[in-house]
């Protein structure tokens, strides 16, 4: 029996069918834990290039990866999980797909409205977990026992940004930012660590243009970054992509820009290899041809911490799966060189960061030296006094 | 020509028990980003050689006689056969996808090795270079090894926390115990009574009685002014003429001394960065580490526990071992 596989992609249909044939030689009675899914179409702006755009399968794919890699353990030990996708739409409103599921692990990746009604509508049966939107409010003001977030959040991706740009004592900055919610919540979360971080804010410039810059873009980006007194970096505030990239190289005193675009933050990125990360890479690249995204990971994270619980034979009933991923006794090796865990008062998960531009990573926070009591993880994102007072 | 024939004889012999006196040893090192291997003399420490190999060396062991290694080139999907008279590869046997790491059943006829990219651990049969079988285990199998009467061999998978039990004879995988996070390099004690196997990411090292699997002794490591998160066991070895085992300890750049008697730790030994695997000389008087990231050596002598030399080697050395001329 020679099964010397070669390198073929094992597209996501194949994927999906070794999902629900797998075979179990262990199990003697099987476990099985069903995943609920809950997405809304990615709608993107037709202001951003073809080249930034997020892949239709974004998220899909790392949730399909964590499947599948839990269920291979999980063949030796006697549980697999499945999974049932709720598609969020005009049709399907989440009041409707929620009426659906009495209980168990429900995944969110929906839009901040949509994630807000499902933790209205969750009850004790539910666990919870926001593996897409990194919005402060949903970390800020809602605090159940039931919800966890693998997704960070804006104040995590400006802390990870802050503390890199001390480390390179860029003590200056121009922000540059869009009017939509998005990006007026990342600003916020940046202009709170610039300020704990001491970083001086030269100006504070809103992106208003609704010319099309791609024949301009040489006369109006130094003007429009020009101010009376130099800065050390410009960071833009554009999460959804629609112009940040305008903005590399030309700026008016020649100074690097980080955040959206430039040097941009998140939970991954496809150059990471470090930690057994080319492994990963590698089973995502072969499950979907293409490199690996944030959201697949945020996915990734969030079935293999539930399939752990499996692992440690903690019942599938929601009560006992919160209660373990709260314990003490929960953490979860992921490929970030360090133990992940979720944060006590609003279940986020706690995780270095990376740092990175368009094809290599440039460095992962927290940086050295910036300390914590309890885990330097948590000198990135909201503190306890900041969350649900 | 009548008398100097015989001369040239009795100084070749004579040169021949000088050098076997004096053990000159040499440790081949892989170096996983330079595709090389490095030679040291471990006589003065010097790098004397490197001979390029396939891509992405990793696992590296030496055939009974040492005449002959066994490289895993993890990306070129092959183990290579390496002639260590003449510093070629002198074949190829087939490994499935992705190599890592490599043991050698005690009979010298049968290789295993770990497809990390594949969930699978590939069994070879080296005289007919062919693959005996392969058998499923959990997601990125890594540490492997084979009791020393060569009944049973253990594969640890690092994504399923997971050391699995084989049965040599039927290949059947017939046990299997979960361990903390990222299961890495595993070894049997010289009776075989015991294995040793560390977890990189639950930072524990932890013993097994084998006729049992039950976990008899859980290590775990502290070093003072280090936060615990970045020690992380990774390579191991236990010395045969000593009670005494050493444990990578990854990113923590240490190697501790474990008191096999004891059972306690006795010290922990600064090293380069990134502290991968080991490997003991044939006297057992020193140990040799590779650190990743600092691509390099570090030479410790066993018996003072200190290092004697680091010597700079390719990028990224992965595996070493020691032959003794």
């Amino acid at each position: 029996m020679t099964r010397i596989s070669n390198k073929s992609f094992i597209y996501i249909p194949v994927l999906i069918v070794l999902l629900f044939f797998s075979t179990s030689i262990w199990a003697q009675s099987k476990t099985t834990l069903t995943i609920h899914y809950l997405f809304s179409p990615n709608k993107q702006k037709t202001s951003v290039p073809k080249i930034n755009q997020l892949p239709h399968d974004n998220g899909l794919v790392g949730l399909l990866v964590g499947i599948n890699d839990s269920n291979t353990t999980g063949k030796f030990l006697g549980y697999e999980i499945a999974l049932e996708e709720h598609l969020i739409s005009d049709e399907n409103s989440v009041t409707n797909a929620l009426s659906k599921i009495t209980s168990g692990p429900i995944l969110l990746h929906l839009n901040t409205q949509q994630t807000k009604q499902v933790f209205a509508l969750a009850t004790a049966k539910h666990l919870i977990i926001n593996v897409g939107n990194p919005a402060t409010e949903l970390r800020k003001n809602i605090c159940s026992d039931n919800i966890f977030h693998t997704s960070p959040s804006y104040p995590m991706l400006a802390d990870a940004l802050g503390q890199w740009l001390v480390k390179k004592q860029l003590d200056s900055v121009l922000l540059v930012s869009s009017e939509d919610e998005q990006a007026q919540d990342y600003l916020t979360a940046l202009k709170r660590t610039l300020k704990r971080y001491r970083v001086d804010i030269i100006d504070d410039k809103k992106w208003t243009f609704t010319t099309d810059l791609r024949r301009t873009l040489e006369q109006d980006i130094p003007l429009f970054t020009q101010t009376s007194k130099d800065y050390d970096a410009t960071i833009v505030a554009d999460p959804e992509g629609t112009f940040g990239y305008y903005l590399p190289y030309n700026t008016y005193y020649p100074r690097p820009v980080v955040g959206s675009a430039g040097l941009r933050v998140d939970s991954w990125h496809g150059s990471i290899e470090q930690w057994g990360a080319r492994q990963l890479q590698k089973r995502v690249f072969d499950a979907s041809g293409r490199f690996m995204t944030s959201a697949d990971y945020t996915h990734y994270v969030a079935v293999v911490a539930l399939a752990q619980a499996l692992q440690k034979n903690i019942p599938t009933t929601a009560n006992d799966l919160v209660k373990y991923l709260r314990s003490p006794d929960f953490s979860l090796a992921a490929y970030k060189g360090r133990k992940l865990s979720f944060r006590a008062k609003n279940g986020q998960l706690r995780m270095p960061l990376a740092l990175f531009h368009s094809r290599s990573i440039v460095s992962q926070s927290p940086q050295a030296g910036f300390m914590h009591p309890i885990t330097e993880l948590d000198t990135l994102g909201l503190t306890p006094n900041e969350i649900c007072q | 020509m009548k008398t100097t024939l015989p001369l040239v004889i009795l100084s070749s012999l004579l040169l021949c028990s000088a050098t076997s006196l004096t053990a000159k040893e040499l440790a081949y090192v892989t170096n996983e980003k330079s595709n090389s291997l490095s030679v040291i003399d471990l006589d003065d420490y010097s790098v004397i050689k490197e001979i390029p190999v396939g891509d992405r060396p990793r696992g590296f062991i030496f055939n009974h006689d040492q005449s002959l290694a066994y490289i895993c080139a993890s990306d070129s999907d092959r183990i290579q056969i390496f002639d260590i008279a003449t510093d070629s590869i002198v074949g190829e046997l087939p490994s499935g996808e992705d190599p890592e790491t490599i043991a050698l059943h005690p009979n010298g006829k049968t290789i295993y090795t770990a497809n990390e990219d594949d969930a699978l651990l590939t069994v070879i049969d080296i005289a007919s270079q062919t693959v005996t079988t392969q058998i499923d285990v959990g997601v990125e199998p890594e540490g492997l090894a084979v009791s020393p009467n060569g009944n049973i061999l253990v594969v640890t998978s690092e994504t399923t926390n997971m050391v699995h039990w084989i049965d040599t004879q039927t290949n059947q995988n017939y046990a299997n115990s979960l361990v903390g996070a990222r299961p890495r390099a595993a070894m049997f004690t010289k009776d075989g009574s015991e294995l040793w196997v560390t977890s990189e990411i639950g930072g524990e090292l932890t013993v097994f009685d084998v006729a049992t699997q039950n976990v008899k002794h859980t290590f775990t490591f502290a070093i003072r002014g280090m936060h615990k998160d970045r020690i992380q066991p990774v390579g191991i070895i236990l010395m045969q003429t000593e009670n005494k085992a050493f444990v990578a300890l990854g990113p923590s750049n240490h190697v501790a001394m474990i008191n096999t008697d004891t059972m306690t730790i006795e010290k922990y030994i600064l090293v380069g960065r990134r502290v991968w695997q080991l490997a003991l000389n044939a006297d057992e008087s020193l140990l040799l580490t590779t650190n990743g990231v600092s691509s390099d050596v570090s030479i410790i002598n066993t018996q003072s526990a200190k290092v004697e030399k680091s010597v700079k080697v390719g990028r990224y050395p992965w595996g070493v071992a020691v032959k003794q001329l």
